[in-house]
């Protein structure tokens, strides 16, 4: 079975969006396999009153996802994306989902092999 | 006026009992103890402090119950889970806070969010005999930053140039981070004090490299050396590998422990004869013998540097 | 159950009695040896392991991705000096970061990022039954206490129902409080000398500011006088057993050698360190 990838978005619509640099924080991820949109779902630790991070990991796995791309992931999301095994990769500003998901395909987008602690 | 400093790195080692016999030696000194987390200087210094000050260093934040909204955004906001929520009203963990100002940006009500000057400890100077001492205590749960390492220090330099006393004696903390480093500042020279272990090895070399990183010049000495005298061995042929001299051995003495207790320092008896001689070439060889600046190359791999 | 082994005074026996406690246990129950000292990990000296994954950690940093207008309201907003605001660009400090964020939130042309900065490694890996979880701070890095949190963190998720023995570093102010937060319980190694008395008054109040429940084992114990002891029984403060310095112990540890089957001493307070955590894992409620 193909592997599921995230991407944090800004907007829930689909792959033409624009992405959200954040991940924690993000207002919502699509969740893409073989290049096709599964689902659109939004971010619900959002909600959370202590860090988004670990929430929005958790959704992560929820939604059987191999690897996530943002902007940018903090201390908790890094560390609980690690424990999961789910790749992070790194895409810069301005792009929209599709172009993200086009220059993961490349493999041209920075893998976090950090771990992220503050 | 110089400065000269004793690290180990490693805890343990007997550096603070050298530190106190060192300045016994050397008559006219101010020393200064840098580890401001577990001070211990002062117990073989006695004396009366003649001063004592307290150590304000940043801040902590505080939520006014009466203009607070109860929004929560200040907790959302904190990165160091220092605000909670306790039946029902938002208040800071003063342990957890680091005064960093966050919750006051997103907080929507004008003026709910005040900072108070956090209390982080004292700073003492004391006279025992010709010895002037300038020690520091760290409060419970404070951050060891390496401000109040920096004031002793500070302290010690004005008030040795004051006195006219031409030599600042250095007793530094432990480890390689921000209170070593502050430690390190404007030195002399320095001692690295080790024990013939594999740790004491390890922790050693990340010292020279720490040294070598500040451009500071080294001696080392090996401290209970007979306790295992072929790694005594290692330890001084690592020495040779970065360069820096052996500024001497000493051996294990039980009867140090008992002495220290009784307030007494393993200069005069029931010290052995072995273990004062060798603390006097020490101090004879760390305060005008030859010291160097750590010298190993980056792609040597080191104790101190593996996985 | 998390059991830290703390100090304050550096150099009286923690590691020494945590490794040997973390081979002895492994052998009976699914444990974790957590080196937490990590300006100066010395635990694998004495677990040695064969191979280790290495991961790279990182504090947040801010960068200036954008356009600077020298305005200055990054380094008005930042409470630790650690941002300075030049002409159009800035300087980030990392060894005075707190990496709370602040500068990048008030920053009114949205340019500053936060971006990972590398400031030491997490070390994983086996020896036998045993899991090791070490924390190693770059040489010429300043903050130690980030990194100690990250190590126990990585140590204690996804275990927290198997034991953890967390090696403390050395002193009582936030790196040891890091390593000694969670403990359910902490245990305090010692010497009968005055310095070992002043650290462990110290060591106590750190622990008691936090709640945690606290032992006492003295090590090289006929090396100095009684006022620890004095001290241990008039605080209430329960006291495991004493080690007495013994060659044997010192020439294993210069070897690199577990000491448990040179020294019935040692053997002993390991022991009692053991049928403590098991009253304290049975009655969670003992003092």
């Amino acid at each position: 079975m193909a592997e599921r990838i995230a991407i944090t978005v800004s907007e829930l619509t689909d792959l033409s969006a624009p992405m959200d640099p954040r991940f924690g924080r993000a207002a919502g991820f699509l969740v893409v396999q073989d290049g096709e949109v599964l689902t659109v779902s939004k971010n619900s630790a959002v909600l959370a009153s202590h860090g988004a991070g670990t929430g929005a990991a958790s959704l992560m796995q929820e939604l059987g996802v191999g690897k996530v791309i943002s902007g940018a992931f903090g201390p908790k999301a890094s560390s609980a994306l690690t424990e999961m095994g789910i790749t992070m990769l790194l895409a810069p500003a301005g792009l929209t989902a599709a172009e993200a998901l086009e220059r993961a395909g490349r493999g041209e987008l920075q893998v976090q092999a950090l771990r992220v602690i503050r | 006026m110089k400065t000269l400093a004793v690290f180990s790195g490693k805890g343990g080692t007997g550096k603070t009992t050298l530190v106190a016999c060192f300045a016994e030696l050397a008559g006219r000194v101010v020393a200064v103890d840098c580890d401001v987390d577990a001070a211990n200087l002062r117990l073989l210094l006695p004396g009366v402090d003649v001063d004592r000050e307290p150590f304000l260093s940043g801040r902590k934040a505080s939520i006014d119950q009466d203009g607070c909204l109860g929004c929560g955004a200040c907790a959302e906001a904190c990165r160091f889970d220092a605000i909670v929520q306790c039946e029902g009203t938002w208040t800071v963990d003063s342990m957890a806070c680091e005064g960093c100002g966050v919750c006051s940006i997103v907080c929507p009500a004008p003026d709910v969010i005040r900072y108070q000057d956090n209390l982080a400890g004292h700073w003492m100077r004391r006279r025992s005999g010709s010895i002037l001492l300038v020690h520091a205590a760290l409060g419970v749960a404070q951050d060891n930053s390496g401000k109040l390492v920096a004031k002793v220090r500070q302290e010690a330099a004005a008030w040795a140039d004051h006195e006219g006393v031409p030599l600042v004696l250095v007793d530094g903390p432990p480890g390689i981070g921000c209170p070593v480093h502050a430690a390190m500042g404007q030195l002399d020279r320095m001692l690295v004090v080790t024990e013939p272990t594999p740790s004491g090895l390890h922790d050693l070399e990340r010292m020279l490299r720490l040294a070598q990183h500040f451009g500071v010049s080294c001696c080392v000495v090996v401290n209970k050396w007979d306790l295992a005298p072929s790694f005594t061995r290692n330890i001084e042929d690592s020495c040779r590998t970065w360069r820096v001299p052996i500024a001497g051995r000493i051996p294990f003495d039980p009867a140090v422990p008992r002495l220290l207790a009784k307030g007494l320092l393993p200069l005069q008896e029931p010290a052995g004869r072995e273990t004062s001689n060798a603390i006097i070439v020490c101090w004879s060889r760390f305060s005008t013998g030859p010291c160097e600046i750590p010298d190993l190359p980056e792609e040597v791999s080191w104790a101190g540097g593996s996985a | 159950m998390i059991v830290s082994f703390a100090s304050g005074k550096g150099g009286t026996g923690k590691t020494m009695l945590a490794t040997n406690l973390a081979a002895v246990l492994s052998a009976r129950l699914t444990t974790t040896y957590v080196d937490a000292d990590v300006e100066e990990p010395n635990g694998h000296l004495f677990l040695r392991h064969d191979e280790a994954r290495l991961e790279r950690a990182a504090v947040s940093l801010p960068k200036l991705e954008g356009v600077c207008t020298g305005c200055g309201a990054c380094q008005k907003a930042c409470a630790f000096h650690a941002i300075l605001a030049l002409k159009d660009r800035v300087m980030a400090f990392p060894e005075l970061c707190h990496s709370c964020g602040a500068c990048c939130m008030v920053c009114p042309e949205q340019a500053l990022v936060e971006r990972p900065f590398e400031i030491g490694s997490l070390v994983h890996a086996r020896l036998g039954a045993l899991r090791l979880v070490s924390g190693r701070l770059d040489v010429g890095q300043a903050r130690a206490t980030p990194l100690v949190e990250a190590v126990v963190r990585a140590g204690v998720r996804g275990h927290e129902d198997e034991m953890i023995l967390v090696d403390s570093p050395p002193g009582t102010s936030c790196a040891a409080m890091a390593a000694v937060r969670h403990a359910d319980l902490v245990v305090l190694v010692t010497e009968p000398t005055p310095f070992g008395l002043n650290d462990l008054r110290l060591a106590v109040e750190m622990c008691r500011a936090m709640e945690r429940r606290i032992v006492a084992v003295v090590n090289r114990a006929d090396l100095g006088d009684g006022e620890v002891l004095h001290y241990l029984e008039r605080e209430g403060i329960p006291m495991l057993g004493q080690v007495p310095f013994e060659r044997s112990i010192a020439t294993a540890y210069a070897r690199g050698e577990l000491a448990t089957t040179r020294s019935g001493a040692l053997r002993a307070v390991l022991d009692a360190i053991l049928a403590h955590i098991e009253l304290v894992a049975l009655d969670g409620s003992l003092p």
